[in-house]
């Protein structure tokens, strides 16, 4: 009995997944069967929005996915269940790239890709890279200078986005104000791919290292006691999760709270071990993603709500539920 | 058996600091139990840290036996030697087991609950009396006892040489003695231990080698039981008078101290 209850336990998380892929399937503004599905489906557009929608949802699912898996990470690697894969200077560099290149005019296509985008993703990895250098120095206490200078960035990039902002058009500056509220706008495969890439490589490097973050939660020095190279698993950590938020940021703009809430609650849930942890951030972290998504789609429909906004406002009100609830409990 | 062989070395943390850490060559046998005796800020833990490959004075060199430690890859590194560092910021809400099971990661790196790993870490909630509070989890614990199960897992790992940063602090007397038992039967195992500590009774009486740091200095090694016979180093040490006598009733050594 006990082992079919964890079976059910274990099974539950893809169950709802399931649900509310279908569910947003059919949501939206034109209702299109799933029967369209079908390559040689009529009429023809409603086969074209149901693969947008498909495509639309998987990007949801994966940003979701990145950013709580990597806030699960980064919770660990600084000790600090107020980390956030914002706090380490992508989100305020990124959106200073995109706000730079729409000041400049940089206005192309590439394939896929947009000059907002690009110059987003340049200048967080831009911010990394230049983190990364600085922190070298500082091999001894890596990790708070690190933190420090990520949000000296933010700052810093806040200020600037202000300025560019106070002297650009104000309705010029609508398309890099939309874009910073953070919405999916993912409606082929070509978009989708560097996503996609991006995840798999994430999750290749934390599933391999989730035993040593598991070990990393006694303190760096029972880590390096335990013989694992603590100062490596840190940068490795600090770069993949910064490369694949850079690239969620790049894709998505901001979407606030996934990153923070999720590990949050599942390790209220009593799950501590980075196997189930991130495996879970990434169901869980997917899951809300797609149904915040959904409903921002369809809440103000035909109008479309920017996803960042919802989960912001969802985000917050439930971090405050939580912080309630833990003081009651003492 | 093995030696220990530590080539002579000076450090400093910084170029500008007026503290210096300063070592001739040692030689150390192993098996052996090495206590380490000092004023605070003498370069104990300096010196523990240096063992541990915390801190990387230039041209170090540290053989055990024929193993050069100081070049070993980290991984195989925790396999020669554990360091109990002075304070451990966090306690997980691992339980016991998991934190003894985390201990094996050097030589279990999946942690594959493998029946010779199961023996072993029942084992050792045996020998440090862990059983008591088998269900419980890390996090829960009292400072003593979370300290009991880290020294616990510090033996888990098995290493010829284990380097302990006041392990007796916050500990009860019934674990002192504990823990001094342990260290003692550690002899038969071939291992090599250092421990520092200001109590000079435990000292005394579970070490079998001195190292006394003197602001920096290390004049060698000294034979513990040579002790009460010339006690200047140990006063010049500790910078008082120390007045060494047998007890009346139990004939323990004790120490008394006097300004």
């Amino acid at each position: 009995m006990k082992k079919y209850s964890a079976l059910l336990f274990s099974i539950f998380p893809y169950v709802l997944l399931l649900v509310i892929i279908l569910i947003s399937l059919r949501l939206g503004t034109v209702n299109v069967p799933f029967r369209a599905v079908l390559p040689d489906h009529e009429p023809d557009f409603e086969r074209i929005i149901f693969w947008q929608r498909f495509y639309r949802i998987s990007a949801a699912f994966l940003a979701g996915a990145i950013l709580s898996i990597c806030g699960a990470v980064l919770q660990t690697l600084f000790h600090n269940p107020l980390v956030s894969p914002y706090t380490i200077g992508i989100s305020g560099t990124a959106s200073l790239g995109a706000t730079l290149a729409h000041i400049l005019g940089w206005t192309w296509h590439w394939g896929f890709v947009n000059s907002l985008q690009f110059s987003a993703f340049l200048f967080a990895l831009l911010c990394l890279m230049g983190m990364l250098a600085f922190a070298r120095r500082r091999r001894s206490d890596f990790l708070l200078h690190f933190i420090l200078v990520g949000i000296v960035l933010n700052i810093l990039s806040g200020s600037l986005i202000l300025f560019l902002r106070y002297i650009s058009d104000p309705y010029e500056y609508m398309v890099v104000d939309r874009w910073l509220m953070g919405s999916i706008q993912v409606l082929d495969f070509s978009s989708l791919l560097p996503l996609l890439l991006v995840f798999l490589v994430t999750l290749i490097y934390f599933s391999y290292s989730h035993i040593p973050l598991d070990i990393l939660a006694y303190g760096e020095e029972i880590a390096r006691t335990r013989g694992v190279d603590v100062y490596r698993l840190q940068k490795g950590c600090i770069f993949f999760s910064a490369l694949a938020v850079s690239i969620v940021v790049a894709t998505c703009g901001i979407i606030g709270f996934v990153g923070l809430i999720i590990p949050h609650l599942i390790k209220l849930t009593g799950i501590i071990h980075h196997r189930s942890l991130l495996h879970l951030s990434i169901v869980y972290g997917g899951c809300f993603l797609v149904a915040a998504d959904t409903l921002s789609r369809t809440i103000l429909s035909p109008v479309e709500l920017p996803v960042g906004i919802l989960t912001s406002i969802i985000g917050g009100v439930i971090f405050f539920v939580i912080l309630l609830n833990s003081r009651e409990r003492g | 058996m093995a030696t220990l062989s530590l080539s002579p070395f000076s450090f400093r943390y910084r170029p500008s600091d007026a503290f210096q850490l300063e070592a001739p060559r040692l030689s150390i046998p192993s098996p052996s139990v090495v206590g380490l005796l000092g004023l605070n800020g003498s370069g104990k833990s300096t010196f523990l840290k240096i063992l541990a490959r915390r801190l990387e004075p230039e041209g170090f060199s540290c053989r055990l036996g024929e193993e050069e430690l100081t070049e070993l890859p980290l991984s195989a590194f925790a396999r020669h030697a554990a360091y109990l560092p002075q304070h451990i910021p966090f306690f997980p809400p691992y339980t016991i087991e998991e934190t003894l099971y985390h201990a094996r990661y050097p030589h279990n790196p999946r942690l594959q609950e493998e029946k010779g790993e199961i023996q072993k870490i029942r084992h050792y909630m045996d020998t440090f009396q862990l059983n008591p509070f088998r269900g419980k989890v890390l996090s829960n614990l009292s400072g003593g006892q979370q300290k009991a199960v880290m020294l616990a897992s510090i033996f888990a790992q098995e290493t010829p040489l284990i380097l302990l940063d006041e392990p007796f602090n916050s500990l009860d007397i019934p674990h002192q003695w504990e823990l001094g038992e342990i260290i003692q039967s550690s002899l038969q195992q071939n291992q090599l231990i250092f421990i520092s500590s200001h109590n000079l009774e435990l000292l005394f009486q579970y070490t079998d080698r001195v190292l006394f740091f003197q602001e920096g200095k290390v004049p060698g090694v000294y034979p513990t039981a040579k002790i009460p016979e010339n006690p200047s180093t140990l006063e010049e040490t500790l910078q008082c008078k120390v007045i060494i006598e047998k007890g009346q009733v139990t004939k323990k050594t004790r120490f008394t101290y006097l300004p």
